[in-house]
């Protein structure tokens, strides 16, 4: 299903590309159009996977308010909920950049006028939501600017100048990105750090079964083993409470390196869709090789 | 890296990871509670500051962060090298009170 409306949105793009450059089909307009098919979908993917470690610390801390007494109550609870909120507006904005690309797949194959007023409208309501993002950065509004002038080109039927609005829109959406990078990175650490802490509580109040850190010795046996003593909880106590410092300490790395690729492919999309816009040659082929590993990321975050 | 909600992170991890070395010192009943209301106040001063990234080029939150830089500085050591658990309990609650002033501006701007 995924993969069908990839195809979808690829399609469409290339007939966007294909009309706002020269009329053609050309090799540069299909790797542009895969390139933002699949920046836009592993966009969206980094923002959910965001947005569910935010839901996790949510229950961390409930977790950390019976085992530790730290108060959590609804008050408290709407701050996370208020910025879950905002990091799923940005997983929509990713795809509104999808729709973007249908959209104006539309307008560029309506024949009649009727088709395309209709088709400009439905843009323009995708454009006010972009446009809803939170107040105080600068950047969305620059996404609705950039919106609105794609939406007046189009329907004055300047279709070269509807490609640099798209490449103005691409790069707005880059600056959102790296301008808030470093807040995501922090989100994600604070959801790493607050299972790290609850975990070392349980497991220093020999409230963690330990048994499974056997089975590196009893698998390839077969054998199963009896539920651990307390002279055995205390001997793996050390080893437990160090792998946890550890694997947070590299699921921190993982995420950083993440937003990082993240925004080195929405950089080079943004790149890409520039040289088409001003009628250049395209000479780089395929989608962006840093989205492998925020889509890698995505599937495995904790 | 936002330098008011590092500022704000880094008071959260720094207070939340007090709390077994003050229960291990042995802390009252009392000290502990108020431990523990100065370590939910800081975790929310954390999420105003993220929920609406802030303007560093302010004057009045640079001054601010350089405040509490100062302050988290000087609690690390206090909380490193326990004494008196009242004055670490006092030290840290002042150091809350000036996350609170920079969540504050967060909510303004």
């Amino acid at each position: 299903m995924q993969k069908r409306r990839r195809f979808i949105c690829s399609s469409a793009l290339l007939i966007l590309f294909s009309a706002v450059s020269a009329c053609k089909v050309s090799d540069d307009a299909v790797a542009a159009s895969s390139q933002m098919t699949s920046t836009a979908a592993g966009l969206n993917s980094y923002y959910s996977a965001l947005a569910n470690s935010v839901t996790d610390t949510i229950a961390l801390y409930e977790l950390d308010s019976v085992i530790s007494g730290i108060p959590f109550n609804s008050e408290d609870r709407k701050l996370p909920e208020d910025t879950r909120s905002e990091i799923l507006k940005r997983g929509e904005l990713a795809n509104s950049l999808g729709r973007l690309a249908s959209s104006m797949a539309t307008l560029s194959a309506s024949k009649s006028p009727a088709d395309v007023e209709t088709a400009a409208t439905s843009l323009g309501n995708e454009l006010i939501q972009v446009k809803a993002l939170p107040g105080g950065s600068p950047v969305p509004d620059a996404i609705g600017k950039a919106g609105n002038y794609l939406l007046q080109v189009i329907q004055q039927h300047k279709e070269k100048e509807a490609a640099r609005a798209v490449d103005q829109t691409l790069a707005a959406v880059g600056d959102l990105f790296e301008k808030e990078k470093p807040t995501y990175d922090s989100i994600a650490r604070t959801h790493l750090f607050e299972a790290n802490q609850v975990a070392k509580d349980l497991t220093n109040a020999n409230g963690v079964d330990p048994t499974a850190m056997l089975s590196p010795a009893l698998k390839p046996f077969n054998l199963t083993p009896l539920p651990a003593t307390k002279q055995l909880q205390d001997s793996l106590k050390s080893l437990a409470l160090s792998r946890l410092q550890n694997s947070a300490e590299e699921a921190i790395k993982k995420e950083v390196d993440a937003s990082s690729a993240m925004l080195t492919a929405l950089r080079e999309m943004s790149t890409r869709i520039h040289l088409l816009a001003t009628e250049r040659p395209m000479p780089i082929r395929g989608n962006p090789f840093s989205l492998k590993l925020v889509e890698s990321w995505a599937a495995s975050a904790i | 890296m936002n330098p008011s909600v590092e500022s704000l992170e880094n008071q959260y991890f720094l207070l939340r990871e007090s709390l077994s070395t003050l229960i291990a010192q042995g802390a009252t009943p009392d000290q502990l509670n108020q431990l523990r209301t100065a370590i939910a106040k800081s975790r929310d001063n954390y999420w105003l500051a993220a929920r609406r990234i802030m303007h560093d080029d302010d004057p009045d939150v640079k001054s601010i962060v350089s405040q509490l830089s100062t302050v988290q500085l000087s609690l690390d050591a206090t909380i490193q090298h326990l004494g008196d658990i009242a004055k670490v309990i006092d030290a840290i609650t002042k150091a809350v009170d000036i996350g609170s002033q920079l969540a504050a501006k967060a909510v303004a701007l």
